[in-house]
């Protein structure tokens, strides 16, 4: 017996990591497989930006720059979706950019897919625009602190600024209601905190990727009106807008993917706290053993 | 001269972007926005640079043959079949159609081999991250201790059974956190701590009452809040966490404007090469 043990205990100090990665596997099949999902409750920072925009007037004007590419696709889009299904639930007027090459093609995906299908009366030009891309990082942000038209004479489609009508009463980014930047990175919500939020007194509120999360609560809730931070807080602000818009939405898994999403997180995270503790186990009864 | 000249630029350049941040007024901002957009526009030729740059690398690693050039040459025929699709805008029904918009060379590209294979590299982090978790982290020494009690409470907290698991037993976690206590009060005891033993029993005895005081609140009825899984990580989040972010901000902060002002005055000139440059 005492053996036995001893080779379970060595065995487990060194498995082989193929074994690791079959429970990974598993755990993240098994929730999509039988459409596992868990009820979220809101935390302190994502219920501030919800509210925040909730108490926003109709056609109140926020610019939403899109600073994510594929790989962060899987956190960030539920929030992005979310974010602007909510807008234009309070039919508020949405100014689309990017700081990233690829972020124009995100935000053409979210069109696409939310504004386009979801709310077909929004009208290009006079409820939303696509400002498009524009390399420069922290360089665009301060441009626009003075010029809108400087950074962007024209749009994504190529018409001139001075033709769009909902662009006739924006000078400059002081004359946003809010700022909503979905950023995986640099340049991205620490940048416009820093370059334009704080410069202009702009309110901002956004969402980042969970391990980007950290390096922005020292903004938050001064600088930061409020912000989501990785997939856990996409299916929470996901939870809030099913919760405030019972007419229009319920737990429909195609729309909300951040809740879909998060049973394979949370087996995940589970698998790995397993491993965490079994690792420690063998970790203490060998150290035990050798002391002996 | 060659190095005079440029040191005087960054000196006048710097002072007035220095100047315009507390004076935001004529003619300071007006330059600045000058200065502005002139550093979006050299921004834009540095992509050229840097399209330059890659290729040079790549062709001249394909020309000698070096270990792994069939990389270079997918990373070349990659680099220019997506140049050429986007600049004469492949697929679009005019010019003026967004480069992005479904049924363009560069859309597929995008949609069906851009967005794989990154998500796919990304995704392959999560095995690797369990894979570390599993045999890094481990209770070590106090310091290791003290990020593993912290990340394992965050994992939990971030999933639901966190929560589910202090609100189906309201205090199991103060119950828990004074056991673990007792335990280290116990070591202390028996090595003659006196004072941090005391300390401890203090706090033990402290945290046993308000969870005792809390249990008899829910017997008739009422609400109590005892310590939860979540609201402890929203506590680390705020707490701990938010005081080392600062400290490291500020230090950061601190080593920008030395290293700015170093640049400006000109005592920092590497920048500038050397002289056989």
């Amino acid at each position: 017996m005492a053996k036995m043990n001893e080779s379970l205990i060595s065995s487990l100090q060194t498995l082989d990591r193929r074994y690791v990665f079959l429970f990974m596997v598993i755990a993240v099949i098994i929730p999509f497989a039988f459409d596992l999902t868990f009820d979220e409750v809101a935390t302190p920072e994502v219920q501030a930006i919800f509210q925040f925009i909730e108490k926003l007037p109709e056609g109140a004007k926020v610019l939403v720059p899109f600073d994510f590419d594929p790989p962060s696709e899987p956190e960030l889009k539920p929030m992005a979706d979310s974010y602007v299904r909510h807008l234009c639930q309070r039919k508020q007027k949405i100014y689309f950019m990017a700081l990233w090459p690829m972020g124009q093609a995100e935000t053409l995906d979210t069109v696409n897919r939310v504004i386009k299908q979801e709310f077909p009366q929004y009208i290009y030009g006079k409820d939303y625009v696509m400002l498009g891309y524009k390399p420069g990082g922290p360089g665009v942000i301060q441009l626009l602190l003075s010029n809108f038209k400087e950074s962007y004479p024209i749009d994504a489609i190529g018409t001139p600024i001075t033709k769009i009508p909902m662009m006739q009463d924006v000078k400059k980014l002081e004359d946003m209601d809010l700022i909503l930047n979905v950023s995986a990175g640099s340049p991205g919500l620490k940048e416009w905190i820093q370059f334009g939020s704080d410069r202009t007194g702009t309110p901002i509120g956004g969402g980042v990727t969970a391990v980007m999360a950290p390096l922005l609560y020292p903004y938050y809730p001064k600088q930061l009106s409020g912000f989501l931070g990785g997939l856990k807080a996409a299916a929470e602000y996901e939870s809030l807008l099913i919760a405030t818009y019972p007419k229009f939405y319920s737990k429909d898994l195609k729309v909300f993917a951040g809740i879909r999403r998060m049973g394979p997180q949370t087996l995940a995270h589970l698998v790995i706290i397993f491993f965490i503790i079994i690792g420690n186990i063998a970790y203490f009864v060998t150290r035990r053993k050798n002391k002996n | 001269m060659r190095r005079q000249v440029p040191l005087l630029i960054t000196f006048v350049v710097g002072m007035i972007m220095l100047l315009e941040a507390f004076v935001p007024h004529p003619p300071f901002d007006e330059i600045n926005e000058k200065l502005t957009t002139t550093f979006n526009v050299l921004t834009v030729f540095a992509f050229i640079l840097g399209g330059g740059n890659l290729v040079k690398i790549h062709l001249g690693q394909i020309h000698r043959k070096n270990p792994g050039w069939g990389y270079s040459l997918v990373t070349i025929l990659g680099f220019f079949f997506i140049l050429v699709v986007g600049l004469f805008k492949f697929g679009a029904d005019s010019f003026k159609q967004p480069l992005e918009s479904t049924g363009t060379w560069f859309y597929l590209n995008y949609e069906y081999c851009l967005r794989p294979l990154q998500a796919t590299m990304f995704s392959l982090l999560a095995f690797f991250v369990a894979s570390a978790s599993y045999r890094a982290f481990r209770a070590k020494n106090r310091e290791a201790t003290i990020l593993l009690i912290a990340a394992f409470t965050i994992l939990l907290g971030r999933t639901l059974i966190g929560t589910a698991l202090t609100d189906y037993f309201p205090g199991s976690l103060e119950l828990l956190l004074s056991t673990l206590l007792a335990f280290i009060a116990k070591e202390m005891y028996k090595s003659k701590q006196w004072v941090s033993f005391v300390s401890l029993s203090i706090i033990i005895i402290v945290v046993l009452s308000r969870t005792l005081y809390g249990y008899s609140v829910l017997l008739v009825n009422e609400e109590f809040n005892h310590l939860t899984i979540p609201s402890l990580v929203n506590w680390i989040m705020l707490v701990p966490q938010l005081a080392g972010q600062r400290a490291i901000m500020i230090g950061i902060c601190l080593g920008i404007i030395s290293m700015s002002l170093r640049i400006i005055l000109g005592v920092e000139r590497s920048y500038l090469g050397t002289e056989n440059d």
